[in-house]
Parts: structure tokens; C-alpha cells; sequence
């Protein structure tokens, strides 16, 4: 008996780890909103390849949040965007240089979620194909 | 006594050391899967990446099963840190593939209450927290440090307003594990009888994961229900730990070692404020950050600490500790590897000479960690996974089988 509970509750990380990312991947499928970052690209073991951006609100449209109010508390200072290694050196050049957007899934009361890099109005996925 | 002598039987027997070289194997292939999940394969839909990383944990939970009912302790230690590591990397997996923040704080707790049940499982506690041994070392101290620099120590110097919500936080915490360490030394049990005294201290590194946890919710969400998420949870989860170990198991304080380490942080800290010049630190190991410099007197009071206490176990893991300290921040490749397999052959030839089973085994599990050493490359993380895995597993294969045929080669040896 008592091994019979020790082996279930094995399980429940794995049940567990599958509640998150399918609050996730609901999470994901929120308005979309486009805000203008700017940033650069550390390294870290843990976290694999991924550039550290910063919101820029100045360069945002407003026009696509509700009274036209860019809802500058709702988001964090800065966001990851993780990246392999093949892709960080050029768009390392990109962020620096270029028009470089995060697109977030975004609702009131709810964390936003990054859904995509656009580089020059383009996923970032196309950009490193093209460059 | 009877009862927890029995539950507390020793998984070692007489190949102590080959056991502990195993489970470092497994803490290397646990290492390697996440190096890989790092990697960010991004040719592999994400789908895919979580259906596979689950599937390798019931793979893994149902291997640990099998050990269970068929009682195989070594196995089980094994698979249990392996399972501990995958949990791991399955959080950096969602955070990567949902671009979520970089929060290690929220990861290790996180980590802490999904791999709770690995406590009721694992027969040995000590190897499956040596990843939070190591987190703990990480983040402990500069989440001591900031607390008490930049809230207390920096406003007295500075006169700026302090964040009194974070500095109160993290002095409760302290208070409370020194309430706690009143009511053992208090109550009325003997104090020198201890078997697991180790889990004790991994009960300290969540305490102050959970100053760091608070750093975050007082500073991202002042007063919120964010802060109750964050500070009581794992104070309720981690005062359940302690107390059921405790229950379970008599102890010997470790608050000496947990004010010295405190004090120590502080006085370095007084150090770095006393010598920074405009708003660059002046340490004492200029090549070193301080990230690297707090850990290194972390494993140091702990050393001296298990010295005066003659605790011979946590005397060796913190001399381990040390290797891994310097390995991991000397990446100049000291020995020349033609050598070193000479001095670890003449070593085996020694040991076999003078019937030392230890050292012959310490010796070939020495120069196969060293011809591994000579192909690692940490600047691709993909090969660097792969590799992590590769040697994890060819270690636990080549002790696997020194435990296989040693046992007639030494039988051979006593005849001649």
C-alpha cells in the first residue's frame, strides 16, 4: 500500500509540469500587441542563448491598447527572449541597430506573454533566414 | 531507535566510493539534459519538445517504480537525481518555449515543491539536494547581501529611503529559524545523536531561497497576494520538511554554522562598501566576481565548522565542494593529459601491488574522468549536453562493471 502511494505520487510532477504549460499555451492565445524594445545579448548556462530587452514606450503606438493608454504598469521594465546560438550573433547586430518589436498576448489582469520577436516588421525566424 | 535504525539502513556497502562516483555520474547526465534543453533546438516543434521531455519523466518515474518494488536503493538514489534534474529542466523548457522571465528564485521554489515527493522516495537526501546545495550557494548569499546592504547598511551610509518591507521580510526569516533552533536545543531530546544532520542544512538553503523569493514579491508586487504566494508557501513547505525530518530523525544544531556564514557575508560585504570606488567594487580576488568569492567562504566556514566537529561526511563534501569550486573557475587546463593517465596507471599498478581496492578504483575512474575532461567544450551547448551524457553514462558503465568483474580480479590477486 504504502509503495503503491510513493509510485503515484511520482506522477504528480509530470501532472504538474502539464498544468503549466497548458495554462500557457491558453495564455498565448490573448489580443496581440506590438511594443518597440531595444537591448543586447549575455549568455547564461542555465538559460541557454537569449537577449535581454528592454520595453521602450516612447517608440510604441498606443493606439492598440483600450483609450489609447499605454498600460506601462502592467509590463515589466525588461524581458528575456531566448534564442539558439546559431541566431544570437545576427540579431544581436539587429537589436542594436534596427526597428525590433516584442509581440506580447495580452489581457487585462493577466501577465503578458511574449509570442514573437519582429525584426524591420518580420518574425525574427524569417529575419535570420533572409540574413 | 530501532525503527529509524532500520529505516535509516546504509544503501553503501563495501563500495562506498563507486557508489558516490555513480551518483556524480548521474548528477552529469542530469547536467548534460538540461545543457541540451538550453541549447533551444529550434527544428523541433514545441510540442514535441514537452510531449518528449514528459515522456522521459514517466519513463524515469516508472523506472523508479521498478526499483521500488524490486528494492534497489543505488539504482533508485540514481534515477531519483536524475528525475530531480529532469524536473528542472522541464521548468527552463517552459520558460523557453512560453519566453517567460528569468526568475531562478521562482524556479528553484518552483523546483522544491514539484520534486517534494523525491523526499519520500530517495534513500539518500544528500546527493539529490547537492543541485540545491549549489543553488543555495548561489543565491543565499547575495540575496543575504543585497537585503542587508542595500535596505539597512547602505541606508545608514547613504541616508536614502529603505525598502523596510524587504529588510523586515528577510530579518523574519532569520528569526524564525533561530525560534526554531531555540525550540530544538530546548526541547527535551538528546542533541548529539545525529543521523542525518545534512538535512537539516538543506532545510536552511530553502529558508534563505525564501528571502530571496520575498525580494522579489515585495519589489514587484508591494503587499499583494503575490507576497503571501511567495513568502508563505515555501515557509509553510520548508517548516514542514524541517519539522518531519526532525520528527524523524535526532540532529545536531547547525545555527553556529548558519550565524558564521550570515556574519562572514555581512563583514564582506562591509569590506566591498568600504572599498568601492564610485560604483565598481575593489574585491579581494580582483579576477573573481563576487558571486564566485561568497561561495568560496560559504564552503570554507562550512569546512572549518565540520572540522571542529569532527563530522568527517561534511568535511569531505565541502573538500569536494572546493574541487568543484576551483574547476569551475580555473578553466586553464592544468595537466597535460599524457601525463596524467601515466601517474593514474602507475596509481592502479600501486594500488593493485598493495591490495588497495579504494585506490585502484579511484585511480581508473580518474583517468577516464580525465581523457573526458580533454573533449569538453562548454561554448557549444549542444555538444557540450551531449558529452555531459555521454560521460555521465560511460562512468556509470565503467563502474558498473569494476563492480562486475573487480570483485574476481582482487580474488585473483589474493591467490597470487
Amino acid at each position: 500500500m504504502k509503495n503503491k502511494i510513493l509510485i503515484t505520487l511520482l506522477f504528480l510532477p509530470i501532472i504538474g509540469l502539464a498544468g503549466t504549460m497548458m495554462y500557457y499555451e491558453k495564455m498565448t492565445h490573448f489580443d496581440r500587441v506590438e511594443i518597440a524594445v531595444e537591448g543586447y545579448d549575455p549568455k547564461d548556462f542555465f538559460s541557454g542563448y537569449y537577449m535581454n530587452l528592454q520595453l521602450n514606450w516612447a517608440k510604441t503606438d498606443c493606439t492598440q491598447f483600450a483609450d489609447s493608454i499605454c498600460p506601462q504598469d502592467e509590463f515589466a521594465h525588461h524581458y528575456n527572449f531566448y534564442i539558439n546560438a546559431a541566431q544570437s550573433a545576427k540579431l544581436s547586430k539587429s537589436v542594436n541597430a534596427g526597428n525590433v518589436k516584442l509581440v506580447f498576448s495580452y489581457a487585462e489582469k493577466h501577465s503578458p506573454l511574449i509570442v514573437d520577436l519582429l525584426v524591420d516588421g518580420k518574425s525574427y525566424i524569417d529575419f535570420v533566414k533572409e540574413n | 531507535m530501532t525503527e529509524i535504525a532500520l529505516k535509516n539502513k546504509p544503501v553503501h556497502d563495501e563500495n562506498y566510493w563507486m557508489t558516490v562516483l555513480l551518483y556524480f555520474a548521474s548528477f552529469l547526465v542530469g547536467l548534460g539534459i538540461i545543457s541540451l534543453v538550453a541549447a533551444n533546438w529550434q527544428q523541433i516543434p514545441y510540442t514535441l519538445k514537452m510531449g518528449g521531455a514528459l515522456g522521459l519523466m514517466a519513463l524515469n518515474s516508472l523506472a523508479i517504480a521498478w526499483t521500488i518494488k524490486t528494492d534497489k536503493p543505488i539504482l533508485k538514489q540514481v534515477l531519483c537525481v536524475v528525475y530531480a534534474f529532469l524536473i528542472m529542466a522541464v521548468l527552463g523548457l517552459i520558460g523557453q518555449i512560453f519566453q517567460l522571465r528569468a526568475d531562478p528564485a521562482k524556479a528553484c521554489l518552483a523546483w522544491s515543491l514539484m520534486s517534494w515527493p523525491l523526499f519520500l522516495i530517495a534513500p539518500r537526501l544528500l546527493w539529490l539536494w547537492i543541485p540545491l546545495f549549489f543553488f543555495g550557494l548561489h543565491y543565499m548569499p547575495p540575496a543575504v547581501m543585497s537585503s542587508i546592504r542595500s535596505e539597512i547598511f547602505h541606508t545608514w551610509e547613504s541616508g536614502e529611503t529603505a525598502d523596510w518591507y524587504l529588510a523586515l521580510s528577510t530579518i523574519a526569516v532569520y528569526l524564525l529559524i533561530l525560534a526554531y533552533e531555540f525550540y530544538v536545543n530546548f526541547a527535551k531530546q538528546p542533541k548529539n545523536t545525529a543521523t542525518n544532520p545534512l538535512r537539516f542544512y538543506c532545510g536552511v538553503i530553502l529558508w534563505g531561497l525564501c528571502s530571496r523569493a520575498a525580494e522579489y514579491a515585495l519589489n514587484s508586487q508591494p503587499l499583494s497576494i503575490g507576497c503571501l504566494r511567495e513568502i508563505i508557501v515555501p515557509c509553510v513547505l520548508v517548516g514542514g520538511i524541517v519539522l518531519a525530518l526532525n520528527k524523524m530523525h535526532q540532529r545536531r544544531s547547525f545555527m553556529p554554522l548558519f550565524l558564521g556564514a550570515v556574519i562572514v557575508e555581512y563583514l564582506y560585504t562591509l569590506t566591498c562598501q568600504t572599498l568601492s570606488i564610485g560604483s565598481t567594487y575593489k574585491y579581494f580576488f580582483t579576477s573573481h566576481s563576487v558571486e564566485t568569492e561568497l561561495p568560496l567562504m560559504f564552503i570554507i566556514s562550512i569546512s572549518v565548522y565540520a572540522h571542529c566537529n569532527q563530522m568527517k561526511r561534511l568535511f569531505k563534501l565541502s573538500g569536494i565542494s572546493l574541487l568543484i569550486w576551483f574547476a569551475w573557475t580555473f578553466s586553464d587546463n592544468m595537466f597535460d593529459l599524457v601525463p596524467s593517465l601515466i601517474v593514474c596507471g602507475f596509481a592502479a599498478f600501486w594500488a593493485y601491488k598493495a591490495h588497495n581496492k579504494r585506490w585502484f578504483n579511484v585511480a581508473v575512474i580518474a583517468a577516464v574522468l580525465r581523457i573526458l575532461g580533454e573533449y569538453s567544450d562548454v561554448n557549444n551547448l549542444t555538444y557540450f549536453g551531449i558529452y555531459l551524457i555521454c560521460s555521465g553514462l560511460l562512468v556509470i558503465v565503467t563502474i558498473l562493471l569494476l563492480m562486475k568483474y573487480g570483485k574476481k580480479l582482487w580474488e585473483k590477486n589474493d591467490e597470487e
